[in-house]
């Protein structure tokens, strides 16, 4: 019996493809044995794209179940900061939290405070916590997963954007900047008691669950490759700031045209939201019980309504004036907590727009809010602890 | 699950999607038919599971599983189109059949005219009405009449996805077996295979009857190599459109859509992006065509070769949409009587042909003037080639490596300032091409031009890699696993660089 001799060369649609793509499936003068290795090694190197792929997925899902710094790395970057602080700190030091919006963010030079406070005697670690989109449920999560990460503030300073607390019949203004992929499953199901949309939320948190590579692009990418993408999508808000996470705005003085640009911005962003009811609604419910929180947990707040140029101001109707004072007010009386309404406290052109401040602007401010209640809080607690 | 995972769903949405119950579903699942979503994944991975499950000898059943999934992958976006097009595509066979039969030469051209005639008159009252109707306004408006009919919104008008590169199929189809250089295709289920194979249905390439046929014959089996090369073309096609042609649209679409509000830099950069963008846009989708055809094993005509480096415009039509560059030399040059003939007969040839290769692309005053751009680019191209003849220094100065780097560079200079008419509004063409000329302030570009760069130069140094044959030594020497993370990485680069505006392929509009 005689053996058959296979073909040494490799199908013609093989050498053909080969030629097209410019790449070698297959050597010229390949025998069978070795065609027959060479899809072998076809099917491990599909395979083993498979397996990298999936690897890779789930290394990723794994790591943001653990860290906030892949899921939300605005608040893991922050809170890294403020762990850092800590530390360096001599152990016992009051901590003082800012929890705020982008207001708080560019408006409070917590440093400042920081080196005032031992200045006087009262040494204390002061952090500005304020992310841009956060109100007052995202403040209530945050303020859980702090003191579940262990910084357990002895003041915690509150702000409330007052448009925040509208009741639109779409729910918080919250919800259409709060995204699902930066919450846990737990957090999603909490906020769901405040009107959030949690079944987009649900499913976002799913979907960066199942392909986390592509729905945590942009906090990857902010991070590897940051001009790569335009500003609003580098979720560098917890990396850019100073080390008491403030994020002093880059220039000191602003154009009058660029001003009048952001002006009208915000007056475009906001100007629907004021013709609602607040403050009402589940934006408000979720503020009390961040209060109740702290009330429950004995950690002392104090609550700021952030300065407004006038232009700002000239947006709120009439009624909720005085509706926004009796609700401080209230709340005070309710939560045994100082109510600050700094709104009218700087001049106009110490802004970036009509509600952001710049540097200068932020100066005044802190050392005015710190002087009227951050600093006399500190000697209270200080003379407390001396009796 | 979200269904797309760049690609906006609304970008081809048909503006009738209404009807059976059983199309809204189909079309919820699979919303958009492009090729880089998790809805076409899920899709793709029935259709493969389904198709290589049954046994190699039922071959017409694997045909009939493509037909069918064809036939859905079409009716998912538009069921109306999809009954429309496996209409037209019967009339074809029949029409083919008849031919076929017929020794009646005279019978057999009125049979080939009437299906050219429906082919083309389906093609131009989708396409091209409002074009034709618009301009028959304006005319009748400059002259003093009333049209009586309202003025169309050229943006506003439905073209069904792929019905340029369908149309050329059968009509290749029909000529090629009127002059019997293939016969008529008895089978109807591999003929209506022809047209409608997902793959190529949407934005080619234009395959030949006479190649996709004969393949339709062949048993398939199922081979790792063959795999491996798709699954290869497929991600390289994917990261080509959504890491590279969906991030270039950030630095070309704002400056295209409105050029007149940004400065003269950011013009010249987002016509450097844009050219960056057509070719990664259109070559993506090819690869990853290729790359699913060759999954279901099928060889669909490779539709690009490195254009960006050809040293001259013939050179880059003989590199950029090949399968459509040939339908155009095949089927029009040749029969106008191609380079035979006198000098000015052939230039009169290249301008026609190129002017309908442009109006093929799109029923605008600029497509057709990119057309007739590469048309004169040619000529000029001719005319230089004959005036090197009697020039050996300057010829061999151009075929040094220097020489070449410069016709590469002036090549690719010509190409993109062509690109800048490729567009359905001829005035922000001409208010780009204002604005390159002649320096003006204005916005700068919205992105930081670093990552254009990084882009422009990652694309050229692979070409080069390729181009040198650094490319197939490497890849030779990979072990597998090395490869197999090669692609994972890939996928995973193709998924972090997609930026959040996930664009349409360009080429689907055509």
């Amino acid at each position: 019996m005689t053996t058959r001799t296979l073909p040494t060369r490799p199908a013609r649609w093989v050498r053909r493809l080969r030629l097209r793509l410019q790449v070698v499936v297959v050597p010229e003068t390949a025998p069978t044995a070795t065609r027959g290795a060479a899809r072998r090694a076809a099917a491990v190197a599909v395979g083993s794209s498979v397996l990298v792929f999936v690897a890779i997925q789930a290394a990723l899902s794994g790591t943001s179940a653990v860290t906030h710094l892949v899921a939300d790395p605005v608040y893991g970057d922050k809170e890294k900061r403020l762990r850092r602080l800590e530390r360096a700190a001599p152990p016992g030091t009051p901590r003082v939290i800012l929890l705020g919006t982008s207001r708080t963010g560019y408006g409070f030079a917590a440093g400042r405070v920081q080196t005032a406070a031992t200045g006087v005697g009262t040494p204390a670690v002061v952090f500005n916590f304020g992310i841009p989109g956060a109100g007052p449920i995202t403040h209530l999560i945050y303020l859980r997963r702090l003191l579940a990460d262990g910084h357990r503030p002895d003041l915690l300073v509150i702000e409330v954007l007052p448009p925040l607390l509208a009741d639109l019949p779409d729910g918080p203004l919250e919800a259409r900047m709060l995204k699902g992929d930066l919450l846990t499953r737990d957090e999603i199901e909490m906020v769901g008691r405040y009107a959030m949309p949690v079944k987009r939320l649900r499913q976002q948190q799913r979907e960066a669950a199942r392909t986390p590579v592509h729905e945590h692009r942009f906090k990857l990418l902010g991070r590897i490759f940051p001009s790569a993408l335009p500003w609003q999508l580098r979720y560098d808000a917890g990396r850019t700031p100073d080390p008491n996470g403030w994020g002093a705005s880059d220039v000191s003085e602003v154009p009058d045209d660029h001003r009048q640009r952001g002006v009208a911005g915000t007056a475009a962003e906001y100007r629907d939201v004021f013709q609602h009811d607040l403050p009402a609604g589940p934006a408000v419910a979720a503020l009390r019980d961040t209060l109740e929180l702290c009330r429950a947990e004995g950690i002392p707040v104090a609550i700021v309504v952030f300065p407004e140029a006038t232009t700002f101001r000239a947006l709120y109707p009439p009624r909720v004036e005085p509706k926004l004072a009796r609700f401080l007010a209230d709340l005070s009386t309710e939560f045994g907590c100082p109510a600050t309404d700094a709104r009218t406290w700087i001049a106009d052109d110490l802004f970036l727009d009509s509600h952001h401040l710049l540097r200068t602007g932020a100066a005044a401010f802190t050392d005015r809010f710190a002087g009227e209640v951050i600093v006399p809080f500190l000697h209270e607690r200080s003379s407390q602890g001396a009796r | 699950m979200s269904l797309p995972l760049l690609a906006e769903a609304s970008a081809a949405e048909p503006a009738f999607q209404s009807g059976f119950a059983y199309f809204r579903w189909l079309h919820e699942l699979l919303p958009a038919p492009f090729f880089h979503t998790q809805a076409f994944l899920a899709f793709f991975a029935i259709v493969l599971f389904v198709y290589w499950s049954v046994p190699r000898r039922f071959q017409m059943t694997r045909v009939w599983i493509l037909v069918i999934a064809s036939f859905h992958f079409y009716a998912a976006w538009s069921y109306e189109l999809a009954f429309l097009v496996t209409g037209t595509t019967l009339a074809d066979y029949i029409f083919g059949r008849i031919m076929g039969h017929s020794e009646r030469p005279r019978f057999r051209k009125l049979i080939l005219f009437t299906s050219i005639g429906m082919n083309l008159g389906i093609l131009c009252y989708f396409k091209y009405r409002g074009f034709f109707l618009n301009e028959l306004f304006d005319g009748m408006r400059k002259l003093g009449m009333e049209p009586g009919y309202e003025k169309m919104n050229p943006l506003a008008i439905f073209i069904p996805f792929g019905i340029s590169f369908y149309t050329f199929e059968a009509i290749s189809y029909a000529v090629d077996v009127y002059k019997r250089k293939i016969p008529a295709e008895k089978s109807l289920p591999r003929f209506l295979l022809f047209i409608l194979f997902f793959p190529h249905l949407v934005a080619g390439p234009i395959v030949r009857a006479g190649d996709l046929l004969r393949q339709t014959r062949r048993a398939k089996r199922w081979n790792w190599l063959r795999v491996q090369v798709g699954v290869q073309l497929f991600l390289i096609g994917a990261f080509k459109k959504m890491a590279i042609a969906d991030r270039m649209a950030l630095f070309c679409d704002p400056v295209f859509a409105s050029p007149e509000q940004y400065n003269s830099v950011a013009v010249w950069f987002a016509v450097l992006a844009y050219a960056v963008r057509i070719y990664c846009d259109f070559s993506g989708y090819s690869d990853m065509a290729v790359g699913a055809a060759h999954l279901l094993g099928y060889k669909l005509i490779n539709n690009f070769n490195m254009p960006y480096l050809a040293a001259n415009v013939s050179d880059f039509w003989r590199r950029w949409h090949i399968s459509l560059s040939n339908w155009l030399r095949d089927y029009i040059f040749i029969p106008l009587g191609g380079s035979r003939g006198s000098r000015w007969l052939n230039y009169r040839n290249l301008l026609i042909t190129m002017t309908i290769g442009g109006l093929w692309h799109g029923a605008a005053w600029g497509y057709i003037l990119w057309g007739l751009a590469h048309g004169l680019m040619l000529v000029a191209h001719k005319q230089f080639k004959d005036y090197c003849e009697n020039k050996p220094r300057l010829t061999a100065f151009l075929e040094t490596m220097f020489g070449t780097g410069l016709r590469i560079c002036f090549t690719f200079f010509c190409v993109s300032m062509c690109w800048v008419l490729f567009q359905p509004e001829l005035g922000k063409a001409l208010a780009i091409f204002e604005k390159l000329f002649h320096i003006q302030r204005g916005q700068v570009l919205p992105l930081n031009n670093r990552s254009l760069w990084y882009t422009v130069i990652f694309l050229f140094a692979c070409q080069w890699l390729v181009r040198s044959g650094a490319w197939a030594w490497i890849y030779r020497r990979l072990p597998a696993p090395v490869l197999g993370v090669g692609y994972a990485v890939c996928l995973c680069a193709a998924l972090v660089l997609a930026p959040d505006n996930g664009t349409t392929f360009i080429y689907f509009q055509f």
